[in-house]
């Protein structure tokens, strides 16, 4: 598409039109394997970068839902493409198999993809369990002993072991306690900013999502409806799905007058969707030509994409601004 | 409306004091609520605050004597004020009495986290609604069908005549809730306790139904008790806060002092660790460590082992007493007050 193609430093591209995952490693697009993608999405991920999906359960922000689609692949494009991507999971009770030591565990994905020998594979475990503030002396621990903050800590190590370049962190840090959140946000923000690595950071909570993405993807039953950097799409909405996730955001500032907009209804079912706009029943911008025709993504502003009839004439609010000013909380 | 405007100090609709919930485990006692006070008033809505672990949900459940297993309720009074005005201490009834049964649901009730487990799966919604209703009143089933219809309209439910004899797995997640939230009122209680009410649900469903609540609650005059672990929805629902921290309160004060003022080192260290939508920073404060175990748990300031404030000696050798630091602030802590919590038979366990 126009603006992103040309794009060099995308490690990871979805495409619109051919409805395609198109994943490139390293230099060069040889053997690119390609995974179906959701309906109406395009996008790319730089290195470096955090690109942030957000949106309500069933809207296809489990672009994961689709993601596992991998499970489609045959056994050797999957193979290819672990090795460049890894997944942190929301459930850091469930995502880690009980029955296996934490070196089992974190070296798992090493013994599958590369050939390495029993001494190497410890030598890097405990290299990513340190950088993860673990160490050596917990290698031969399993699950149960850790608490929730370090099951996850042992879970990114995992996905990092192989070296990937890309990490799909799906509501990576929504199970936990808001103490042990802000050590987990910290330490991926420290990774990212060491080794390069790209994040697509797949969460509901605005306030997390704030603090650690460049860019933000929107995405409403399937479609995406809205991409931008993160300051800009919180500030100035321009697809109304957007100006209502905003408004419905609460916030931690007791003085502030609470937004009077609401949005009403329930999400649509992805399995039947509404005409046209899937957004138009809860839109309270829709007019008739929402109803029956599907808005095109276009490239409203260098970096900002919407789909939406009116983006250009509608004027969203943003996020309300607080009153106190943050150097009062975060002295 | 800013939440100290319902600040008032009539005789309160609900008072705790001194709630003990142990859990007799084979490997020690797990002290989930150690001494826990609060009350709340007519109409009004307070937050217990904590991180899991806190005991916040314990605390929760004791007060309508939920607590099952190896939980044990061994200290502590909740007196409650009924509808017709009389004052019953809960926890000195039976748990399976007809007066506690009456008291859950008609006087009390609770809206879960978790709206697809708390319905059974093989009853319709308006069955299982309505069922509050057989238990605590004598209307006909056609005078229940038609309360059981408008309540399920009243909580912003389409269709509630048809929807009425659907199945808990046929309604949404939001639906769900709404229904739960529609059980948990139909029998107008004057106190609801809401544990975790929104955590499940999507942003655009948890502003609704928030809303929902405080509608009704500006309508129904009933108090509410909200258990989170959310800054924000204690900051935009409840006029007064409980922090809670290893089975205690730590803190209590308005909502705006809280946010404003906090004097506990919890409290500040957690107010600095949660991302402000809207006030973004580069990097969060982090309160090192975790939360450690409630099982046979040292007499000592729960907070000692992450506090940055900590005085070996001191805060490692008595447990801090709720102090008053003005009229409507009050915090646990060495650091505020030299005065000890007082012993008592169960301390020593």
């Amino acid at each position: 598409m126009s603006g992103q193609a040309s794009d060099d430093n995308a490690i990871l591209r979805v495409e619109q039109v051919s409805k395609q995952f198109v994943s490139r490693s390293g230099i060069g697009a040889r053997n690119a394997p390609v995974i179906r993608a959701v309906d109406n999405v395009s996008l790319h991920i730089n290195a470096g970068e955090t690109l942030a999906v957000v949106g309500e359960s069933g809207s296809g922000k489990s672009v994961t839902g689709e993601w596992v689609d991998l499970a489609r692949l045959s056994e050797r494009q999957l193979r290819q493409l672990r090795r460049h991507f890894h997944m942190i999971f929301q459930d850091p009770y469930s995502s880690l198999d009980p029955r296996m030591t934490v070196f089992d565990i974190i070296a798992e994905p090493l013994i599958y993809n590369e050939r390495v020998s029993r001494a190497e594979a410890r030598r890097r475990v405990i290299e990513v369990l340190e950088l993860v503030g673990l160490g050596e002396r917990h290698l031969n621990h399993y699950p149960h002993a850790f608490s929730g903050g370090q099951r996850q800590r042992i879970g990114i190590a995992r996905s990092l072991i192989c070296k990937p370049r890309l990490i799909v962190c799906d509501e990576a840090v929504s199970a936990l306690d808001v103490s042990v959140q802000a050590q987990i946000l910290n330490l991926l923000k420290d990774l990212q900013q060491r080794f390069g690595l790209a994040f697509m950071f797949i969460a509901h909570d605005i306030a997390v999502v704030e603090f650690i993405a460049h860019r933000i993807a929107v995405m409403y039953v399937g479609r995406m409806v809205e991409l931008g950097e993160t300051r800009a799409i919180i500030d100035r909405p321009l697809h109304p799905y957007t100006e209502a996730l905003l408004s419905s955001v609460p916030m931690t500032d007791p003085t502030r007058e609470r937004s009077g907009k609401r949005l009403s209804g329930e999400i649509a079912s992805p399995i039947n969707p509404p005409s046209g706009c899937h957004f138009h029943p809860r839109c309270p911008y829709a007019t008739e030509r929402c109803k029956a025709e599907i808005p095109q993504w276009r490239e409203l502003e260098p970096g900002r994409f919407v789909a939406c009839h009116f983006a250009a004439e509608l004027r969203l609010a943003g996020m309300i601004q607080s009153h106190t000013p943050h150097h009062e909380l975060h002295k | 409306m800013t939440p100290s405007a319902s600040l008032k100090s009539t005789e309160p609709r609900l008072k705790v004091e001194g709630l003990k919930t142990y859990f007799f485990l084979d490997h020690g006692i797990l002290k989930a609520v150690d001494g826990v006070d609060f009350h709340v008033g007519e109409a009004e809505s307070v937050g217990i605050i904590g991180e899991s672990g806190c005991g916040k949900s314990i605390t929760a459940q004791s007060m309508l004597q939920l607590v099952r297993g190896r939980g044990q309720i061994v200290a502590g009074h909740a007196v409650l004020r009924r509808k017709q005005g009389e004052m019953v201490d809960i926890l000195s009834l039976d748990p399976d009495s007809a007066e506690m049964r009456s008291v859950r649901g008609d006087d009390a009730s609770i809206i879960f986290q978790e709206p697809m487990t708390s319905f059974s799966p093989v009853h319709t919604i308006g069955f299982q609604i309505g069922e509050m209703l057989r238990l605590h009143t004598k209307l006909s089933e056609a005078q229940i069908r038609e309360r059981v219809i408008a309540m399920l309209g009243r909580v912003g439910i389409s269709n509630p005549e048809v929807r009425i004899d659907e199945y808990p797995h046929q309604l949404s997640g939001g639906m769900r809730q709404r229904a739960m939230i529609a059980m948990a009122l139909i029998c107008h209680p004057q106190i609801v306790i809401a544990d975790e009410p929104t955590t499940a649900l999507d942003v655009t469903i948890q502003a609704q139904i928030l809303d929902l609540m405080r509608d009704l609650q500006d309508e129904l005059g009933m108090s509410i008790v909200y258990i989170t672990h959310n800054m924000a929805v204690v900051a935009e629902n409840v006029s007064r806060v409980y922090v809670m921290y290893l089975g205690r309160v730590v803190e209590t004060t308005t909502t705006e002092r809280l946010f404003k003022d906090p004097k506990h080192p919890y409290t500040q260290k957690l107010l600095r660790s949660i991302p402000h939508p809207g006030r973004p920073v580069e990097r969060l404060e982090v309160i090192e460590g975790s939360v450690p175990s409630a099982v046979d748990p040292p007499r000592r300031c729960g907070f000692f082992t992450r506090c940055p404030s900590a005085m070996a000696g001191v805060c490692d050798a008595a447990i801090p007493a709720l102090t008053k630091v003005d009229d409507e602030h009050w915090a646990r802590c060495f650091l505020l007050s030299d005065e000890k919590e007082a012993e008592d038979e169960w301390s020593s366990l």
